[in-house]
């Protein structure tokens, strides 16, 4: 195409001058940060024989240098009745917690020895220790039966259970089901599990969502005045009775658009990325999604997996992002009118994160729509999409991303290339 | 070489802003004069094909006003001229350059010449917004001459500048009409009576003239007869 590398250094020129986008950057990425760094900020007391204040910090890198004696052990029925008899009925201790601002507020945890949890660090690991795999297997089985007699036999049987209500909730075919089922078939039963809690990756995995959205705030900030600025700067004349001011401009400029929404969206995901990392630890890598976030999930797939494919898929709601506001951009004419069309379709996508399963179809394209996917946690929703063969989430919402995409941007190329009226 | 727009006409909701205008223009400069209101940047704007036409067409050379080729032959320089305040009038006009079809070498080597050609010459580093409103006219005739093209619409190509650089500009346009179709409105009749072979007044969307002109004869004095003086002042 005809100087479109000129153009496109021309129009990231542009941007790279709009201080907006700067200090939109600076705020979205200081936020990402902060999500990991909100995991370790405050203090907690236990309380009962002598006070000891530790740093949540300082409990975090000693569950990552000392990890639990718990590697390569299997969730079994001897590791369920350990944990239960470590951390379940047997004792109870109020700890309370200091938060940065020094705001206090008690909170019970289930503790195995409290003389032990008070003389040394160590012994409040212990929490951290089995409390993953006790609210796990406790999530699964309900709390009324975390008793002596719980087998790994009731544990398995009982996530199973829940699976298949999954399935029938949201209204599976036999076709999915069947998919799900072979999928379960390579689950390793029983499950072995890693000695370190829930760490670097997770949070990762968690935090993604909500950088998301951060990406598309600064897509809406930094893009939805991208082609309407130049009838704001009376440049449009110029531009349209240009030789080059048609299909070339508008190529240059969507793919601007795309690049400062993804470069953003590497940057805010890499920041919390780094956090999580840095802070929390990479040591929860290989741990199964089972163990720590979705004891019913059916299929194989480590924390780490899951942390990188969200965070891939969420680079590609950048791409979505940016198409949007800037086929809204071009449809308003206005940045100012497009920004507040883009945020109020956000804050929409926020206050309704699911529709009813009365209306299946609506309701799964909406659970794929990018501001939307993983609201109600990404390997939540066991719906398929048959496309000859069977497609998760997480190959379903990126070809319907690109498919949108491709639409959005044809959208927007009609609209550049119209003639005003006016 | 011809421009020949055929019964060109638009309507705004309650307004004909242009009438029914057939033009034939050939190479020379062309004078645009009418009141506030008549129509001259609504025509301006429909030649240069960033304007829909109610009604009628416009062509260049048998290249309809839609053809990419018709917009490589255009120059255009528009009333209420817009510009990147962040970017340098070197930056500004390699922009224009490559928006305008030319390949990098070309481009620089046109930019300076046309920045020394318009006294910008000391200050192509110099961002645009620190520019008077003086340069940056210069600056916008400058980037309408970048494609050097067969068709030059001018609209109001000397406001803005002080009395000494008006008569360069003036003599330069006149040098342009040597080989293209040059449109030139303005509001100041003296410069349309030095250069222009040509004369259109425009009243409520029509051309109420439209002749060759005799710099002997006294165009203010015919201009304030068409109009009367009040509205000539408006």
């Amino acid at each position: 195409m005809r100087n479109f590398g000129t153009l496109y250094r021309f129009e990231l020129k542009k941007l790279w001058h709009r201080k907006m986008i700067w200090i939109a950057l600076a705020i979205l990425t200081a936020a990402a940060v902060l999500i990991p760094v909100g995991a370790v900020t405050g203090k907690v007391r236990v309380s009962g024989g002598t006070d000891q204040v530790y740093s949540l910090y300082e409990i975090v890198q000693r569950q990552r240098t000392d990890p639990a004696g718990l590697e390569g052990r299997v969730l079994d029925t001897d590791l369920i009745q350990e944990a239960i008899e470590k951390m379940g009925v047997l004792s109870r201790t109020t700890i309370t917690v200091i938060g940065s601002d020094n705001a206090e507020a008690s909170v019970t945890v289930r503790q195995a020895d409290p003389d032990e949890l008070v003389r040394t660090l160590d012994g409040y690991v212990v929490q951290w220790e089995y409390g993953d795999i006790w609210n796990t297997v406790e999530t699964a089985v309900g709390q009324e039966n975390m008793t002596e007699d719980l087998t790994g036999e009731d544990y398995y049987a009982a996530l199973d259970e829940a699976r298949q209500q999954a399935y029938t909730v949201r209204g599976l075919s036999d076709g999915a089901r069947a998919w799900w089922d072979a999928q379960a078939e390579k689950l390793e039963r029983p499950l072995t599990i890693t000695g370190y809690p829930a760490g670097g990756w997770c949070s990762l995995a968690e935090a993604a969502f909500v950088v998301n959205l951060f990406i598309f705030l600064f897509a809406i900030i930094a893009l939805s005045g991208l082609f309407p600025l130049e009838s704001q700067r009376r440049t449009d004349a110029l531009l349209q009775c240009a030789r080059n001011g048609g299909t070339p401009l508008y190529a240059a400029k969507l793919m601007t658009g795309l690049t400062v929404s993804f470069c953003g969206g590497l940057i805010t995901l890499g920041s919390t990325a780094a956090g999580c990392l840095i802070l929390l630890g990479p040591e929860d890598a290989a741990t199964a999604v089972q163990q720590l976030m979705y004891p019913a999930y059916g299929a194989p797939m480590t924390v780490r997996q899951l942390a990188l494919t969200v965070c891939g898929i969420y680079l590609a709601a950048s791409l979505i992002h940016a198409a949007f506001v800037m086929a809204v951009g071009l449809l308003t004419r206005g940045g100012t009118s497009a920004m507040a069309v883009c945020f109020g379709t956000m804050m929409l996508f926020i206050m309704v994160p699911a529709l009813p399963m009365s209306h299946p179809w609506l309701s799964q394209l909406w659970s794929l729509l990018p501001t939307v996917f993983g609201a109600n946690g990404v390997l939540a929703d066991p719906r398929l999409v048959h496309l000859g063969g069977y497609l998760t989430n997480f190959q379903a919402a990126p070809l319907l991303w690109l498919v949108l995409t491709l639409a959005l941007a044809a959208l927007a190329w009609l609209l550049h290339r119209r003639v005003p009226n006016k | 070489m011809e421009l020949i727009t055929d019964r060109l006409s638009k309507h705004f909701q309650n307004k004909i802003a242009v009438d029914r205008v057939s033009l034939r223009l050939a190479p020379g400069v062309t004078g645009l004069l009418g009141a506030n209101g008549a129509g001259k940047t609504t025509l301006m704007r429909l030649i240069c094909g960033i304007l829909k036409p109610t009604a009628g067409s416009v062509s260049f050379d048998g290249l309809d006003v839609s053809a990419e080729e018709y917009r490589a032959q255009l120059g255009y320089l528009p009333q209420d001229f817009g510009y990147y305040p962040d970017f340098t009038a070197l930056d500004f006009l390699l922009y224009m350059a490559a928006i305008k079809g030319l390949g990098k070498s070309q481009a620089r080597r046109k930019s300076l010449e046309l920045l020394d050609t318009v006294g910008l010459a000391d200050v192509y580093r110099k961002k645009v917004k620190t520019f008077s409103g003086g340069m940056r006219q210069r600056l916008g005739i400058a980037q309408a001459l970048l494609n050097d093209p067969k068709l030059l619409i001018l609209d109001e190509p000397t406001s803005g500048l002080d009395p000494k650089e008006r008569v360069r500009f003036r003599d330069l346009i006149a040098d342009l009409g040597r080989d293209s179709v040059v449109l030139l409105s303005t509001h100041i009749v003296s410069d349309v009576e030095h250069i222009a072979d040509r004369v259109l007044i425009m009243r409520a969307g029509q051309i109420t003239f439209d002749g060759p002109w005799d710099p002997e004869r006294d165009l203010e004095k015919f201009y304030l007869a068409q109009f009367g003086e009040e509205e000539a002042n408006a």
